[in-house]
């Protein structure tokens, strides 16, 4: 995973290269190609192959030793070279065929605050350039310099084998934007493509009601109840309808991109939350018992409040939801604050066992800096991401639509999604569940933060 | 009696899986037992309602009573941020 700019440089440069192959280039051309960078004439000397070493594992002490390291199965060799020489490696490069790219070797480090095996915040200059001298002397390398050789291999490799092998698809990373034709999280699912709509199923959105004059649901049917004392359906708030926006939204907005999820998903709006943000849980309750009692295949609840213990209750409505056939979606919670080092943990009610937890991605498919991570308690794992942030969705009239951000974004995306696949799988229940953890595209990120990865749309098969 | 005051607990009931199909009979044990009940959800098994903090431990020996959840203060509050807010 690529880290957003504004986390800053994580990765520093060594006085070594970074040497790509084309495709179809065998091993011993490799070996030809690096020699001739290094105006070595014959066979043997200071290049090695990472073949030539125990379980092809080659270590850093291994690698400064040689002047070249070529890595065959990869496609990619390392290089030493004074930082002087790089513009004339270039000038070699740009007429050799067998070479696509050569970069500067970087060094990766843990970003501070991070557990090993999390998140390496690789990032890579948008220009090869000229090389800055690393602090450590090659010969004696730090245990820091060691691990950061091999993460830097091993995220090479890692996104050479997402990129199918092309060279030019790694240096051009993901990154989604909203369309003319659509809003990026659309893109991003897959929802575009799919040939499902949601139709037949029952979507609960249990929020702060709904704008039941927004022009883009005009002529739609809306089953809607107000759960909270005093206050009618219509919302007052915005959240609410940004959230039935996201998931069920038409198909052909009157106006702008398409937002919608399921756009024939039967939509039933729950006021449980007042126009003010808050609710209580006889409210949550009380909208529970309607979608459930309603048959509604898919509860979705942007709300939590961030306690990190276990409520009975949430645990036992789940359950018994899912054997009802209904299943619920939370969002996993915004207490996370990543970039000042802080990661939160799943609220009340995603952290419950039988409720899905979703995190929120950014337009990269990085984790998003507010997004909660999984707590230690049983059932507070993220169980999916989904889009969380620039979410364009409806909103309460006259502003029409809004992109804002939140895991309460996310949430939604994955109750569409789940509409889709209820569609057309007809599970139900603990079976959609499993449906929508397998078929989701497993991310870089810790499967703390994403669980299965990113929440994806059923596509036409065969 | 002292006219001492009693605080009042709000309290979330979970019936036990095997009295699902007594709600009302789990319901009317409760209100013989002092739980003022508000809503009985009968799609998810559970009654919310106030008793005196008082008589609440002994709610939990009813049979038919999975757990009796008190929020101190009142009901768990659950929130979104205001509409203007960059996350929600």
């Amino acid at each position: 995973m690529i880290d957003a700019p504004d986390r800053g440089p994580i990765a520093t440069r060594t006085d070594r290269y970074v040497v790509v192959f084309r495709d179809d280039v065998p091993a011993l051309e490799m070996d030809r190609a690096v020699r001739d960078l290094l105006g070595q004439p014959g066979p043997g000397g200071a290049v090695a192959r990472a073949e030539d070493f125990a379980d092809r594992a080659v270590t850093a002490e291994e690698a400064d030793r040689a002047a070249a390291v070529v890595f065959d199965e990869l496609g990619v060799a390392v290089i030493a070279a004074d930082p002087d020489r790089y513009p004339s490696v270039q000038a070699a490069v740009s007429t050799d065929p067998r070479i696509v790219v050569v970069e500067p070797e970087l060094i990766y480090t843990v970003l501070p605050g991070q557990l090993p095996g999390q998140d390496t915040g690789v990032q890579l200059p948008a220009q090869p350039g000229p090389a800055v001298p690393r602090p450590a002397d090659p010969a004696t390398p730090s245990a820091e310099y060691l691990r950061g050789y091999r993460d830097g291999v091993q995220d090479l490799a890692r996104r050479l084998g997402q990129a199918g092998g092309s060279a030019m698809d790694l240096i051009a990373q993901v990154s989604y934007q909203d369309t003319d034709q659509a809003a990026w999280g659309l893109h991003a699912t897959g929802v575009l493509t799919s040939p499902a709509t949601g139709a037949g199923i029952r979507i609960a959105v249990l929020d702060t009601g709904f704008d039941l004059t927004h022009p883009d649901f005009s002529g739609r049917p809306i089953t809607g109840r107000s759960f909270v004392p005093g206050e009618e359906v219509q919302d007052r708030h915005g959240h609410g309808t940004h959230c039935i926006g996201t998931a069920a939204g038409p198909a052909a907005p009157g106006q702008g991109p398409r937002y919608g999820v399921a756009p024939e998903a039967q939509i039933w709006a729950g006021k449980v939350l007042s126009d003010s943000g808050s609710g209580t849980d006889t409210n949550i309750l009380a909208g529970l018992n309607w979608a459930v009692a309603g048959g509604c295949e898919v509860i979705s609840m942007s709300l939590g409040a961030d306690l990190d213990q276990v409520v009975q209750r949430y645990e036992t409505v789940g359950r018994r939801a899912l054997a009802a056939g209904s299943l619920l979606i939370a969002a996993a919670g915004n207490n996370a604050a990543r970039r000042r080092g802080s990661v939160g943990f799943v609220g009340v009610p995603a952290n419950s066992p039988s409720i899905m937890a979703v995190g929120a991605v950014d337009q990269t498919l990085a984790v998003a800096d507010f997004s909660a991570r999984s707590s230690a308690l049983p059932g507070g794992q993220v169980d999916l991401a989904a889009p969380g942030v620039d979410v364009l969705s409806s909103w309460p009239m006259p502003g029409r639509t809004r992109s804002i951000s939140g895991t309460s974004m996310a949430t939604p995306h994955v109750a569409g999604l789940a509409a889709l696949w209820a569609q057309t799988r007809g599970d139900r229940g603990q079976a959609l569940w499993t449906t929508l953890v397998q078929s989701a595209s497993r991310l870089d990120a810790s499967s703390a933060d994403v669980g299965t990865g990113l929440a994806l749309a059923p596509q036409r098969t065969g | 009696m002292a006219a001492a005051h009693i605080s009042t607990a709000h309290v979330s009931i979970t019936v036990a899986d095997d009295h699902l199909d007594d709600l009302d009979g789990v319901a009317q044990a409760l209100r013989e037992r002092g739980v003022h009940v508000d809503e009985v959800f009968g799609a998810l098994g559970i009654i919310v309602g106030s008793v005196p903090e008082t008589r609440r431990a002994a709610l939990t020996q009813l049979p038919g009573i999975a757990a009796v959840d008190v929020q101190p203060g009142g009901p768990t509050r659950f929130t979104v941020p205001p509409p203007d807010a960059p996350v929600q």
